[in-house]
């Protein structure tokens, strides 16, 4: 796999340097319309007249990364990209079925997708089934069978969520779209019960909306023409940028470059969910990766002596609770927090240079640092050549507003 | 020191110094080395850094009690005096003693992004405009009791600023009490209003820290003197005797060049005990940082 960048305008900014690294981390237009031609297709073939689950409603929808726009590209040709699909059966019932019955419907239906497509035959997880497509980018993708939630579980939910403070407005969008979800190792896998595992990757959605609601509209706005969507909120939040994705961005490559295939790496839901909870609806990408760098472990609760990172759309989740069997976990959070904090401050506290970048290599990748550099006017530039006029105007101007002053400069201009 | 400071500190470093690194080695030494950079506090988000100096220093677990010798690395700041530095490049941040007994609950985070900063803020200030925007005070003991002096409102004399604190350490004082800076005159009539002045700006708890401080650098200085004067005496009797044992060479012969080479590796001896009994006595400057 070879890295292209997005464009080759020229990045005259810290700003500027910062949305073409999280540029270079993302999926490209092309990958990403590619993901979601995968995922159509899949729904299309569930729900197709003669699918043995056709009766049952069924939706495909994506959840994760995909849904929210963070995902990011594998570090290296080693790893895949992942994509997390829900099939959602929309007039299944759990007084109709068991876990193990939807599991199987689900997956016989994949493995008749993948038969049709002259694809590998999937393979079942613990709550998913796999799909393995290869491509110039690789990538599988994870299918979660799913109910939608009975009104019990819907009502407890509501419950959890009033009394942990979730806005009011979004209450009726996340109860509701909880999901029961199937797990082979939960006991009631194979007996008729209303106790099953529950998830809320759409309510997730709604509730990673409505942290950036502010910023969200303006960016939808300036992207809506309304051919394809009809309403501004119906864009979905993959085809918008902001820089809460962003800075979720950047922090899930850093994690993957600098920790590799560590298994005790933070998974990303712990660093969305804790970027999502620190961002205060800075305007800019700057702002927003200093303050949630700065605040994002407070965010991190301790309940009855657990460290406990809660869903917001279902509390009583800890998403850290294999932190409490392995204390290594957390540690590597915390250490590799740090080590990102010290790398990103001490680039963006500098005027932005070739050198000053220098101290990105080890979190980016040095060839995504060479690339960004090749991009920054020639005054900037280590070896700085002499640069055309016109350009050297800009930089100056750049410069200016960058150059950092003493705290008495401007008494002293004052002066005179 | 707090529980848990490391976690805290290398949190603290990371946002707000993230150039400076905590370093511990196997034998449990701590130090800290890096850039120390200087920011702009307020617009901006990430601050922007306007200078930085590379620094680098050990601290014990007794800190603050026991204030660290921080040493800028990076040349950036010429070895003389006026820039509260010294020759090994240990820079003068304040009366150690003195920020130790007037802060007992500084962190080293406080240390960092008080003291230093304003050292370093202040030497920037002082190179653009000649003057130390906190002021300045000598160095060593003479240094200590200025800024003392200063600080209670008195006039810069030991005595005076002994007799002060040793009052505004006790919970009463009388007017009719002969008083304690050795004028030979009453409280009331002497010292009242300048203590009473001082009593606005240490507290009691403040001046019974600084009480013994003062007190233990009034007896090294004084030994400090005691003790060039004896090896002054001891100097001259042996310079004496070699003159004689010279002249006696002398006597019989042409003058000895072993004569010469033993006077002088003498005098070197001698000259280098007085010079490092003063390095020891001279405390770091003592420029005001707080």
């Amino acid at each position: 796999m070879s890295y292209m960048p997005n464009n080759f305008t020229p990045i005259e900014t810290l700003e500027e340097y910062l949305r073409a690294l999280a540029d270079s981390t993302a999926l490209t237009p092309t990958e990403m319309g590619k993901v979601v031609h995968r995922y159509q297709s899949v729904g299309g073939f569930l729900d197709r007249d003669d699918s043995t689950i056709k009766r049952y409603n069924p939706r495909v929808s994506p959840q994760g990364s995909i849904l929210l726009g963070t995902a990011i590209r594998p570090t290296n040709d080693k790893n895949e990209l992942d994509v997390d699909l829900v099939c959602k059966l929309q007039d299944g019932l759990k007084s109709d079925m068991t876990q193990a019955k939807l599991k199987g419907l689900v997956t016989d239906e994949i493995k008749l997708y993948a038969k049709t497509h002259s694809m590998k035959p999937p393979h079942e997880g613990r709550r998913c089934v796999t799909l393995d497509y290869r491509d110039e980018i690789g990538f599988h993708v994870d299918i979660l069978p799913a109910l939608p939630d009975a009104d019990g579980m819907r009502s407890t939910l509501r419950k959890q969520i009033l009394n942990d403070g979730v806005r009011s407005h979004l209450l009726g969008s996340v109860s509701d779209s909880s999901i029961a979800i199937t797990c082979s190792e939960h006991p009631n896998f194979r007996r008729l019960s209303e106790d099953w595992p529950v998830s809320n990757p759409e309510g997730y959605g709604k509730w990673f909306e409505s942290r950036q609601s502010v910023v969200l509209l303006e960016k939808r706005i300036a992207v809506f023409d309304g051919t394809i969507h009809a309403n501004v909120d119906d864009i979905p939040l993959h085809e918008v940028r902001t820089p809460l994705q962003d800075v979720v961005k950047i922090l899930k490559w850093d994690r993957d470059v600098t920790l590799g295939d560590d298994e005790d790496k933070p998974i990303s839901v712990i660093l969305t969910t804790l970027a999502a909870h620190a961002y205060r609806g800075e305007a800019t990408l700057t702002a927003a990766l200093s303050t949630i760098l700065t605040t994002m472990d407070e965010f991190i609760e301790v309940r009855g002596g657990v460290t406990w990172i809660a869903n917001p759309t279902n509390p009583s989740e800890n998403f850290a609770d294999r932190w409490e069997g392995s204390p290594r976990k957390e540690a590597l959070f915390r250490a590799w927090l740090n080590r990102a904090r010290q790398t990103y401050f001490a680039f963006m506290r500098q005027p932005l240079s070739e050198t000053s970048s220098q101290v990105l290599n080890d979190a980016v990748q040095p060839r995504i640092v060479e690339t960004l550099n090749k991009r920054l006017p020639p005054s900037l530039q280590s070896q700085a050549l002499a640069a055309p006029a016109i350009i050297s105007r800009q930089v100056d101007r750049v410069q200016q507003q960058r150059e950092p002053e003493r705290p008495w400069s401007n008494s002293r201009q004052g002066k005179g | 020191m707090r529980a848990n400071y490391r976690h805290d500190l290398d949190r603290w470093l990371a946002i707000h110094q993230p150039r400076l690194n905590l370093l511990v080695d196997e034998a449990g030494l701590q130090q800290i080395s890096g850039f120390f950079d200087l920011t702009h506090t307020e617009g901006g988000n990430p601050p922007l850094v306007y200078e930085s100096f590379e620094i680098e220093f050990v601290f014990q677990e007794d800190f603050p009690a026991v204030l660290p010798t921080v040493f800028e690395t990076g040349d950036r700041i010429e070895r003389k005096s006026e820039n509260h530095i010294n020759g090994d490049g240990s820079i003068c941040y304040g009366v150690p003693t003195v920020i130790s007994a007037r802060r007992p609950d500084l962190t080293l985070e406080g240390f960092i992004s008080e003291i230093l900063h304003d050292y370093f803020l202040g030497y920037l200030h002082f190179t653009e405009f000649g003057v130390w925007p906190f002021g300045e005070v000598g160095h060593g003991y003479a240094g200590a009791i200025e800024y003392l002096a200063e600080l209670l409102g008195c006039e810069a004399k030991p005595n005076k600023v002994k007799a002060l604190l040793s009052l505004l350490s006790l919970k009463h004082r009388r007017d009719r009490w002969s008083c304690p800076c050795g004028s030979q005159k009453r409280l009331g009539d002497c010292c009242r209003k300048a203590l009473n002045r001082a009593s606005l700006k240490i507290t009691r708890s403040e001046a019974i820290r600084l009480c013994p401080l003062i007190v233990r650098h009034t007896e090294e200085a004084a030994d400090a003197a005691e003790y060039l004067a004896l090896v002054d005496q001891v100097n001259n009797l042996k310079a004496k005797r070699w003159r004689e044992k010279a002249a006696s060479l002398d006597a019989g012969r042409k003058k000895s060049t072993l004569t010469t080479s033993v006077r002088t590796r003498m005098f070197r001896s001698v000259s280098y005990r007085a010079v490092s009994l003063r390095t020891e006595d001279v405390e770091v400057s003592c420029h005001k940082v707080f």
